[in-house]
């Protein structure tokens, strides 16, 4: 079918003039062609019509697990794809996760390879150092002529901060972008959830908020000095979020902020759910209500599913051993929807859509005449029940498996192929 | 036998037991008490109940005193250590309870090096478990037999001032202890250099005292811990002669007091390091009192929760 009628669409997408606004909308041949309060529909045309209808521009997922090659019993590129369509992601930016890692040319045209008019996008990001070891830098200008759309070493960076400075310094020459992942887990730090009555009650260690302010701090030393492009990954302090987002006026820095931080607080955690186990760490509710609020008023533009798969054998295990991370790729909108009451409808979708855009660099797909389309459909209202069958995803340790959640990802349209979660 | 049912039919941690579960497990200990300082100490109560003693940890009171409980109560005993099995081959600790379980056993008691696992375990099983120990999150006995040994010397814990004196960073029976105690209304200081103090402990309704006279001289109580040193990485102390001269209790420090106070300790002592052999063995100490009451304790809980089936 190449006419895709969508009937009183509900457009979310600050840059279109339809912002807000009911309207029908024609799709031809991956094109919008017209968009108005009434198209006449003919039989050629699929129809797509819901009585909560809302479109957006295609969601875009920083920093999410891929475990091919090497680690594909967590999630392999299909997988990857299928959850992000799932979740109503277009186009995912993958950190360097698999074994090997991605620091070749050849790693980066293998994974570009995958997006040959597949629905969902893969803007890889490549490692920083030689198999992420923190020592000798990667070829990263040649990384970046292959398709690299950001650097980073991701969670766990074993550089130091000589050499963080100077890989920032050297990318100023390609004007590409940092990735910093500000809660990284480093030799010797034993905490698992956030530094408070909880981690008293819990009996374990604690992640004191201090150790993300001083990692902020020392990234923004290191911005200023070198002059360059740097997105903080996943903070989960408003501390953090008042302080890049002043600092933002002058230099090129964002934030990112996983949707767990504002979904959940420490108390999650209390009863020992490895599902809620994440990296960052859940933090106090104070500090929840504040991240919201910094989302709200716009000091961060990204908010990131923070998808770490892992296997059951991996993370069914007493809490202790069992390690970080949550399969979440999928639950995003319908998390923050249910949870983060706090953060308007018009500012999730904006954080989902054009924040990561504008931060990567990737083309806004706007909802206006004439633009390609690309677009993601959900009903905020609706309610579903999340079970192991429902999810895509390799990994099953999502927290949300038997609950209901509200918000509901109707589907996708990109590169041509549309496709619908019911 | 003292009649009434716990509301849980695991004991987990302090966090889940009211009042009146600890009160309940109290008067049936005064009961099993009694029984053990007879000439026949042995009870038909669990008789045809198998439990396993899974023991992932090393232990030496804690595994005779349960092991012990459960034979005067004339239960079927199994004993499982970790350096001996099938977890030396990586066997999880589910696949190992769930072959034991395979063989009929009704109870778990379970003592593991991380936090959480007998919490885990309950989620998994349907046999009653007992934590006897879960890394540095709870030790759920010892506490209930230390507060028992304060009651049993005071006639009742509500208003007694007890001082925690040590390794509190790393000791689950700490974290049980101030629950426990707090539960029952006693007031409670901890004591110890600040790296083995939680930041956030004052979130449990204690006070912190980094001052040992001070402490010593404020409490009618004070429970002394073990050094951790296997439950320490990184180095949170320079040395033990240094922590034996600010934390050691001797009995230079205890004829200072303008009062005389009554010490604990729930062993094994580091001897000449938090504890000096002048107090553990004085007439200051109820250190093997506390021993005593850990049979008598473990009976009423191994009892009350069979009876939760």
């Amino acid at each position: 079918m190449t006419l895709i009628l969508l009937k009183k669409c509900r457009i979310y997408d600050t840059d279109s003039p339809s912002h807000l606004k009911r309207r029908d909308i024609l799709i031809e041949k991956g094109i919008i062609v017209d968009i108005k309060a009434s198209i006449k529909s003919t039989q050629h045309m699929h129809i797509i019509q819901s009585a909560n209808l809302c479109v957006s521009p295609g969601w875009i997922d920083i920093g999410c697990y891929n475990g091919e090659p090497g680690m594909e019993h967590r999630e392999d590129l299909d997988s990857l794809k299928h959850a992000a369509a799932h979740g109503g992601y277009v186009g995912v930016v993958p950190f360097p996760t698999s074994h090997p890692t991605t620091d070749t040319k050849g790693q980066i045209a293998y994974l570009l390879a995958q997006n040959n008019g597949h629905l969902v996008d893969i803007y890889p990001v490549a490692a920083l150092t030689k198999n992420k070891e923190g020592q000798e830098m990667a070829e990263l200008m040649d990384l970046a002529h292959a398709g690299a759309i950001a650097f980073s070493d991701g969670k766990g960076s074993r550089m130091s901060e000589g050499q963080v400075q100077r890989s920032m310094l050297y990318l100023k020459g390609i004007e590409s972008r940092m990735i910093y992942v500000v809660n990284s887990k480093k030799p010797g730090e034993e905490g698992q959830v956030h530094e408070g009555n909880v981690s008293v009650l819990m009996g374990v260690e604690g992640i004191p908020m201090h150790q993300e302010q001083v990692a902020v701090n020392t990234v923004l030393r290191q911005l200023a000095y070198t002059d360059s492009r740097v997105l903080i990954q996943n903070i989960s302090l408003s501390w953090a979020a008042d302080k890049i987002y002043k600092i933002g006026s002058r230099r090129d820095v964002a934030a990112s902020v996983a949707y767990f931080n504002l979904s959940h607080n420490d108390a999650a955690v209390a009863d020992f759910d490895i599902n809620y186990k994440v990296l960052p760490p859940l933090r106090s509710e104070s500090d929840r209500k504040k991240l919201c609020r910094a989302i709200e008023k716009g000091k961060v533009q990204v908010i990131t599913s923070n998808h770490s798969p892992r296997s059951i054998e991996e993370k069914d295990e007493p809490f202790g051993l069992s390690p970080f991370g949550a399969s979440s790729i999928e639950t995003t909108f319908s998390s923050l929807l249910t949870f983060a009451k706090e953060i308007s409808l018009e500012k999730i979708v904006y954080c989902l859509s054009q924040g990561p855009r504008a931060v990567l660099d990737i083309p806004k797909a706007s909802i206006v005449k004439e633009s390609t389309a690309s677009f993601t459909l959900f009903d905020p209202s609706r309610t579903w029940k999340v079970s192991v069958e429902s999810l895509f995803s390799k990994s099953k340790n999502n927290p949300y498996i038997g609950k209901t959640l509200q918000g509901y990802v109707l589907g996708v349209y990109n590169n041509l192929s549309l496709n619908l979660n019911d | 036998m003292e009649s009434g049912q716990l509301s849980t039919r695991h004991l987990l941690g302090i966090q889940d037991l009211t009042v009146s579960d600890i009160q309940l497990i109290f008067r049936t200990a005064d009961g099993f008490k009694d029984v053990l300082n007879r000439p026949i100490k042995k009870v038909p109560s669990l008789r045809d109940v198998t439990i396993a003693n899974l023991f992932f940890e090393n232990s030496t009171r804690t595994k005779l005193s349960f092991e012990l409980a459960e034979k005067r109560l004339s239960a079927d005993v199994i004993n499982f250590s970790a350096g001996s099995s099938s977890v030396a081959k990586g066997e999880t600790l589910l696949d190992t309870v769930n072959n034991v379980l395979s063989m009929k056993v009704d109870m778990i008691v379970l003592r593991h090096p991380i936090q959480g696992a007998a919490i885990y375990l309950s989620r998994k099983i349907n046999a009653n478990v007992i934590n006897a120990g879960d890394g540095t999150h709870e030790h759920p006995t010892q506490a209930l037999l230390d507060a028992y040994s304060i009651r049993e010397k005071y006639g009742d814990v509500k208003g007694k001032k007890i001082v925690i004196v040590g390794d509190v960073k790393h000791s689950r029976v700490a974290l049980s202890n101030i629950i426990c105690l707090k539960k029952l209304g006693a007031q409670v200081k901890v004591c110890g250099p600040p790296t083995l103090i939680q930041k956030h402990i004052q979130t449990l309704g204690v006070k912190v005292e980094y001052n040992l006279d001070k402490a010593l001289e404020w409490c009618d109580i004070a429970n002394v811990l073990r050094i951790q040193l296997e439950r320490q990485d990184i180095k949170y102390i320079p040395s033990l002669r240094e922590y034996a001269i600010y934390y050691g209790i001797n009995k230079q420090r205890l004829a200072r007091l303008d009062h005389e106070i009554t010490i604990m300790h729930p062993g094994p002592i580091n001897r000449g390091v938090e504890l000096n052999s002048d107090v553990a063995d004085s007439e200051h100490s109820i250190i093997l009192n506390q021993v005593e009451n850990g049979v008598a304790i473990r009976m009423a809980v191994l009892y009350l929760l069979a009876g939760t089936k």
